[in-house]
């Protein structure tokens, strides 16, 4: 009978359990630290001697720098130039060979001293060792998302910032390039995750970073890409975005190896859109104009047509054949004690489009050092980069001016200020500005200097007690000068005639201090234990001065009257880590941490943030009933679940309301508040659910894996207005958002030798969904730039529940209107007109108004996919990768311009085919100017489908076989590879812009205070080009 | 061998726990804590200061304010102009309209920076009496309770029913609607108290709130209201302050060159920021109050400005023959201004006038370059005998006495007198309210006083778009009822 009370009383008390448990993981940890120190081993074995030996590949070629393990100890070494190696072992130790690209061997000592070992390709990746949070893993006992990009994936096809290496390599992992050199892609894992910041962050070496433009691919050993909260939560507080883990390379102990490598490149200049010339923009414009008032008088300039002949081709002018150059030279070698590696880069580039380039320096060197139990080492980069940013004039893209500008306007006129032409407003009418004035008189640098440093100290406590203390420093200084020189007519419209400057410089120190304990020891054979306790700090001190003036005086760079102001931030966080990671036997897999992070980004009572994480993984090929499949080598089954969280959509302060300096009356200063404190915000959170299988077949020639996850967001921070009465000027942040992603991931991978040909394959598809499921209780859609709930009917974007996030939200189409019956006999559509667009009347309530605004496209691909090809044959390698996306949308909102019909600008050939009474046009609107039906409303007909397949890359490279090389260098010269390669050969899509890579929204203030909020929107952004690069690669 | 690892592991142990949890505790390092506000006279002056910063914004006297008085009345016309400012003068404005939003949000913030002074009143009490006498603790106090009356009466006397914040009743969702008479008793007691705490003209710094201000905006209050008896004994502690008399010159009340005179009651100040005129970085968006400049002289102004503000021609028809104001306020065709001489092409086909009170183009050759410093003049004496006048003639007294010491300013003839215009007798106090409508007409012409001198004296019917029982107020603004939980659509005014 008394039974039921207590099992009742038992589940009552869970959430007391869960923290007991918690708490368990953490006395367990202790104790087996403890237990270790008292269990040392009790002396060393009497029986050791030195064992050496040659490693070679299946070539016969020694190979340097694999690492030489006696299994069970620490005791280790690696292979030196020739291939030589010693150690200290015992008969009846197994030792262990490791190399990246190869497979792990084992072998155990007998009575020989001379132990020699052929490595092998790694037909299975099983044994590579996966960099995750905190520390590396054997990828087969991963139990998390994790993807790989080596460092042979990064130099196979040199791209120019490290995050365009990324695309297409890996499912979940989503890069969307830009043209502009220096602009670094936008990538988003596993989609995207907040109304905030959805940038993942970066881990440099175990140091945390908001990007890594400062560094150069060639210096990158690997990235990981931590998707899942398994290994992305062990970032806790900045988890939920996705983690990027990039480990740098280090010198290798053998001879001193110097390697440089070049290339040159050339992009060419992107496709055309077809223009009206001079003589068809007359008749347009004449036409547009007479349509809504057929006694208008035409532009002054029309009464004299002898400039019909000129016809400038304003897309050519802006563009060019770009270039780039690269240079990286680096040395590096080592001991058994020490090793380094030193490299410095320089890269120029030339975008295609004029006046945008840049020139990056990078210097880095790493070392390490061991004595003993000891061992100490830094990290140190240095990255300076002068950029020349693409920039708007008055808000406008130049390839936009370039379309709309009359084409019968000279480039050049001697008489203006500046030497451009420029169309009048009153005799031209046509109000686009020279494209090239702009891009000529209006400029723009940006100077970076990047500083990362690290150094660290590791102290093997015991063989299975190891503890890490790391210092980081992360500073980086932004300059930004912009300078708009006057131009135009003089005294006339438009015109400028004061020189206008504008000036910013933006530094911001982090430091990082990071301890950690990690114990590892093997029990009863087959319990492998894991344990980590991590102990880390960031401060973060962001100092901005900025300034504008203006002078007349021709005064170009920084003039003394610059006004302006400035602004003083700091952001600290604290954060602990536990995590144990047990196998039994590599069968069956168990990880589990918690992470507690603290920021103060947030008030007293919500500065904390638990974020723990559970995870398993059962390795089925090594049951017994499989254990002996033929064809089945790999058959793993693993399931995740955590909790990740962000703080970095929320900005510095906001719990808290404070006196800021910028009021004056009458020239005296004055204290106020500006936003209304919310002292209940807290951390943004990320449930993150994911289960995957992995199978090899043939002795992982075939191999194969797939994913489900499903993140669910709460607590995102969206800024609200508050009520106007309660006058305070700013928006205020409240964790009401909610949202949820899901998808789908797979790999497939295919791997074959036949001979001296081999080749592999390697294909990855990813499916995601996104959905807003909350947005604040009063508050039914936000559309961009705009207060929430009023109906901007110019914004393209729009949130609202139960949609994806920043949808298009506009009119349907339905054809066009051929006759006044038509219009007659169809809703209420103020000022259609016949030759107008019929727009779908959705509430059927009779008129066409705001209320039949409808979604009318989603930004977002329902799948993304990446093929890599692989072969090499003798001396040959071969390299190709092909990206693709399908299902998303694009709003071109180019096409307002390009065949909206309604202003006067130069627009795209579609015009000609226009609806007149004469060419009943169904597809093309009359011209008209005012657009009495606002046939240029956001509607479908700017929606086009953004699916593209692309070769992004295919490389073929030469390397001259050693034995000739040797011969020629008389031994100096170990490799040389020369290769030719192009980036973006053929793209199939059926989209009309010139790049269906739409890079991020050209600076369109946002709402939510993120880039975010246009996405897929082209206005006209930076294209992307056919580029055809030859290089090199050289080590002596 | 075993001790020393335990000590290395407890080494260990407490370097991973030494992280410094109290480095969380941040506050924005470039600013003032809200907290312990003020801690010195500084503080407290700069908070009083930005409450007064709200009075130079778009919303207010910086530019939507003008149109939304002057454009009401019928003292104007024109065609020109944003969709969003001609409602006002069409009468179509609905909650939807920007400038109403701007007016009402900024008004609120002066009321929510003056409640955030009140709300201090014990941090005020604590500071040190060296540094701070008891008479300047209660002198700021009393500017805080001056500026909150303003700010509500800008409200009150425009939407009717408004919400309320006080210091002790401040709800971040937003309040509802209260009725208008609790406003207006909040506002009488702010005023009340003000005028005993606030310095004199003659011992305060130009620009900020005196007893005389206090008391002149009381006298208003009471007179809008129909309480002539309170309205004059609010009047008369102005007028026998002694410290207020009309200026020689009336044009010395609308240029930049005689700011704060001794005519001046209460006068926004506006100047061009550390020599730059367009203020801080440019373009300032809408509440910040970093920008000191109005666009009133390039809104209204003929030369170089927007053009959008000309005279009805009943306006300059009302006035007197000879009368000096009449050119004071006015530009006419072959006008002399700074660089030259006005043309009738300038003023506009059709139109007689445009204005030259508050314009820039009587210095310098555009209205619009460097938008204005000139100060506004919100309440001056002239204004203030006038309204002191009608009160005594509600009452029953003799207000002719008060009438012709403006009209001896202007130099016309007084009412009552043989050369007087026989248009206005004065022996009856039917009489002598005409010639007040008369003189306020002329004396205020584009000061936004007409409007509400029609609406409360019944006479809006001579406009023929104003429909009485609703344009009396404005509409709630869209975007309050969208953002304040407490609002919603069917609290609206009356027919919008």
């Amino acid at each position: 009978m008394k039974k039921i009370p207590t099992k009742k009383s038992v589940t009552k008390n869970n959430n007391y359990r869960n923290r007991d448990n918690i708490l368990a993981i953490f006395l367990f940890l202790f104790f087996v630290v403890f237990s270790q120190v008292y269990a040392t081993p009790k002396g060393l074995a009497t029986q050791q001697r030195q064992i050496k030996g040659v490693v070679t590949d299946t070539d016969n070629i020694p190979l340097s720098g694999v690492n030489v393990l006696v299994v069970g100890t620490t005791i280790g070494t690696e292979t030196d130039f020739d291939g030589n190696y010693t150690i200290k072992a015992k008969e009846g130790d197994v030792l262990q060979f490791s190399f990246i690209g190869m497979k792990t061997k084992l072998i155990t000592i007998s009575k020989n001293n001379q132990v020699n070992m052929i490595m092998e390709d790694n037909a299975d990746t099983l044994n590579e060792i996966v960099i995750v949070g905190y520390g590396s893993q054997k990828k087969t006992n991963v139990t998390g998302a994790v993807a790989t990009v080596s460092a042979k994936d990064l130099v196979s096809a040199p791209t120019t910032n490290a995050v365009e290496a990324l695309q297409g390599r890996s499912s979940g992992v989503t890069v969307i390039n830009n043209g502009s050199p220096g602009s670094a892609p936008t990538i988003r894992i596993r989609g995207i995750g907040t109304l905030g910041n959805n940038n993942p962050i970066y881990v440099i070496d175990g140091i945390v970073t908001e990007n890594m433009d400062g560094l150069s691919p060639d210096d990158i050993e690997s990235i990981s890409v931590l998707k899942d909260a398994s290994t992305a939560a062990a970032y806790g507080s900045l988890g939920a975005n996705g983690v990027i883990v990039v480990k740098t390379k280090t010198g290798k102990n053998g001879k001193t190896t110097f390697s440089f490598n070049s290339y040159l490149s050339t992009r060419f200049k992107p496709k055309k859109i077809d223009l009206l010339n001079s003589e068809q923009y007359v008749s347009y414009v004449t036409d547009m104009i007479r349509n809504n008032d057929p006694g208008a008088d035409l532009p002054p300039r029309f009464a004299n047509t002898n400039f019909i002949s000129n016809n400038v081709d304003y897309q050519d002018a802006i563009f060019q054949q770009g270039t780039a150059n690269n240079y990286e030279l680096s040395a590096s070698g080592g001991t058994e004690n020490a090793n380094f590696r030193l490299s410095g880069n320089y890269l120029t580039q030339e975008g295609t489009m004029l006046h945008t380039a840049l020139d990056k320096y990078a210097f880095r060197v790493n070392s390490n050092f061991k004595k003993g139990r000891i061992t100490f080492g830094e990290t140190l980069a240095l990255t300076y980069a002068e950029q020349d940013p693409l920039i708007l004039a008055f808000s406008v893209s130049p390839i936009e001016n370039a379309i709309k500008i009359a084409p019968y306007l000279p480039i050049y006129d001697a008489n203006n200020v500046g030497g451009f032409s420029e169309l009048s407003a009153t005799d031209d009418v046509n109000t686009t500005r020279n494209p090239l004035r702009t891009l000529n008189r209006e400029t723009q640098l940006n100077k970076n200097i990047n500083l990362l440093g690290t150094v660290y100290g590791k102290v093997d406590i015991t063989k299975n007690l190891t503890y890490k203390a790391t210092l980081g420093m992360n500073f980086y200084d932004n300059k930004f000068k912009k300078v708009e020189l006057p131009y135009g007519l003089s005294g006339g419209d438009p015109s400028q005639s004061d020189t206008r400057i504008s000036y910013a410089n933006a530094r911001v120190n982090t430091i990082t201090i990071n301890n950690s304990l990690e114990y590892t020891k093997t029990f009863n054979e087959n319990h492998n234990v894991k344990a980590l306790v991590v102990a880390e700090q960031r401060k973060r001190k962001t100092t901005v001065l900025s300034g504008v003036g203006t002078t007349p005086f021709g005064i170009t760079d920084l003039p003394s009257n610059l006004s302006g102001g400035a602004q003083a931030l700091e952001y600290n966080v604290v954060g602990y880590l536990g995590r144990i990671n047990y196998d039994f036997a590599g069968k069956y897999l168990l990880a589990v941490s918690l992470r507690r992070d603290a920021s103060s980004r947030f008030g007293a009572n919500y500065r904390w943030g638990n974020f723990p994480t559970v995870a398993a993984g059962w390795v089925l090929s090594k049951e017994d009933f499989l254990k002996d499949s033929s064809s089945m080598n790999y058959f793993k089954l693993r399931a995740s679940w955590g909790l990740a969280g962000n703080d970095r959509s929320a900005g510095d302060y906001a719990f808290e309301s404070s006196l800021l300096p910028n009021y004056f009356y009458g020239n005296n200063s004055g204290l106020a508040t500006s936003s209304l404190p919310n002292p209940n915000l807290k951390w943004e959170e990320t449930a993150m659910t994911n289960i995957g299988v992995d199978l090899g077949f043939l002795s992982s020639k075939i191999t194969f894996s797939a994913e489900y996850y499903n993140n669910t967001s709460n607590d995102l921070i969206v800024l609200l207005p508050p009520a106007g009465s309660l006058g305070v000027p700013n928006d205020t942040p409240f964790n009401i958002g909610g949202m949820k992603t899901d998808g789908l991931e797979f790999n497939l991978g295919y791997r074959k030798s036949e001979g001296e040909f081999h080749w592999s394959a390697s294909f990855n598809l990813s499916t995601t969904n996104n959905e807003v499921t909350q947005l604040a209780p009063n508050v039914e859609q936000l559309f961009n730039g705009s207060k929430p709930n009023v109906l901007a009917s110019g914004s393209i974007s729009r949130i609202a529940e139960g949609e994806a996030l920043w949808h298009f939200y506009g009119w349907e189409t339905d054809g066009i209107f051929q006759t006044q019956a038509e219009i007659d006999a169809h809703a209420t559509q103020t000022g259609a007109a016949p030759g107008d667009i019929r727009f779908k009347d959705i509430n059927n309530d009779g008129v066409i108004n705001d209320e039949d605004r409808t979604v009318i496209g989603n930004p977002f691909p329902n799948v993304n996919y990446g093929l890599s090809l692989n072969a090499d044959y003798k001396n040959f390698d071969f390299t190709a990768l092909f990206t693709g996306v399908s299902g998303n949308d694009i709003f071109n909102a180019s096409r307002y311009y390009l065949d909206g019909a309604s202003q006067i600008t130069n627009t795209s050939t579609a015009v000609l085919d226009r609806w007149t009474p004469t060419n009943p046009s169904t597809t093309q609107p009359r011209a008209i100017i005012n657009d009495p039906n606002q046939n240029t409303r956001v509607s479908n007909r700017y929606v086009e489908d953004g699916s593209y397949f692309r070769l992004k890359n295919i490389s073929i490279g030469y390397n001259m076989p050693t034995t000739m090389l040797s011969n020629i260098s008389k031994g100096t010269i170990s490799k040389l590879r020369v290769y030719v390669s192009a980036q973006n050969l053929f793209t199939i899509t059926n989209y009309s812009g010139y790049d269906p890579e739409i890079g991020p929204s050209l600076g369109i203030a946002s709402i939510t205070g993120s880039q975010n909020s246009e996405i897929g929107v082209d206005r006209g952004q930076y294209p992307q080009s056919k580029s055809l690069l030859l290089g090199f690669q050289i080590k002596f | 061998m075993m001790k020393k690892q335990i000590l290395i592991l407890i080494f260990m142990v407490f370097l991973i726990s030494s992280c410094e949890t109290n480095d969380l505790e941040l506050s924005n390092p470039t600013a003032i804590s809200t907290t312990t506000f003020p801690t010195n006279l500084e503080e407290l002056k700069g908070g009083v200061n930005a409450t007064y910063s709200p009075l130079q914004t778009q919303g207010l006297y910086g530019r939507y304010l003008f149109y939304m008085y002057d454009y009401m009345g019928d003292d104007v016309q024109t065609e020109r102009g944003t969709p969003d400012l001609l409602a006002f003068k069409n009468f179509t404005f609905r909650a939807s309209n920007n400038d109403i939003f701007l007016y009402w949000k900024n008004a609120y913030i002066g009321v929510s920076r003056a409640n955030f002074i009140l709300d201090k009143q014990d941090n005020i009490a604590a500071l040190d009496a060296g540094e701070v006498s008891q008479e300047m603790k209660d002198k700021f106090i009393g500017e805080a309770k001056f500026l909150r009356a303003y700010y509500y009466f800008l409200l009150v006397e425009r939407f009717g029913d408004i919400p309320l914040y006080t210091p002790e009743n401040l709800d971040p969702n937003g309040l509802p609607r209260t009725p208008k008479e609790e406003i207006y008793q909040l506002i009488i007691s702010d005023l009340t108290d003000a005028g005993s705490k606030l310095l004199l003209k003659s011992e305060e710094e130009p620009g900020r709130a005196t007893k005389g201000a206090a008391y002149a905006l009381l006298g208003k209050v009471h007179l809008f209201r129909g309480e002539y008896q309170e309205a004059k004994v609010a009047f008369n502690k102005v007028i026998n302050s002694g410290e207020y008399t009309l200026t020689t010159e009336y044009f010395d009340n609308f240029d930049s060159a005689h700011e704060n005179n001794s005519e001046s009651v209460f006068e926004v100040q506006f100047v061009y920021d550390n020599g730059n005129p367009w203020g801080y970085a440019g373009w300032d968006g809408l509440d910040n109050g970093y920008v000191e400049t109005t666009w009133r002289s390039a809104e209204y102004g003929a030369v170089g400005g927007f053009h959008n503000n000309d005279p009805s021609e009943e306006l300059v028809n009302e006035f007197e023959a000879g009368d000096p104001r009449l050119h004071a306020s006015f530009y006419f065709a072959g006008d002399a201004y700074s660089s030259g001489t006005i043309t009738q092409e300038q003023i506009g086909v059709g139109i007689s006038a445009t204005w030259r009170k508050y314009q820039r183009s009587h210095t310098v050759s555009s209205d619009y370059s460097g938008l204005s410093d000139i100060n506004h003049r919100a309440i001056r004496y002239a204004d203030v005998l006038l309204m002191a006048a009608e009160a005594e003639n509600e009452v029953g007294g003799n207000p002719v006495g008060l009438l012709n010491q403006v009209r001896t300013r202007a130099a016309m003839p007084l009412y009552g007198s043989a050369d007087m215009n026989p248009t206005y007798p004065v022996t009856t106090s039917a009489e002598i309210f005409t010639a007040i409508v008369h003189e306020r007409r002329v004396e205020l012409a584009g000061e936004q006083t007409r409007f509400p001198d029609l609406l409360r004296w019944n006479m809006m019917s001579i406009i023929p778009a104003f429909q009485a029982g609703k344009h009396e107020v404005l509409p709630i603004p869209q975007t309050e009822i969208d953002t304040n939980l407490s609002i919603n659509s069917s609290d609206q005014n009356t027919g919008y």
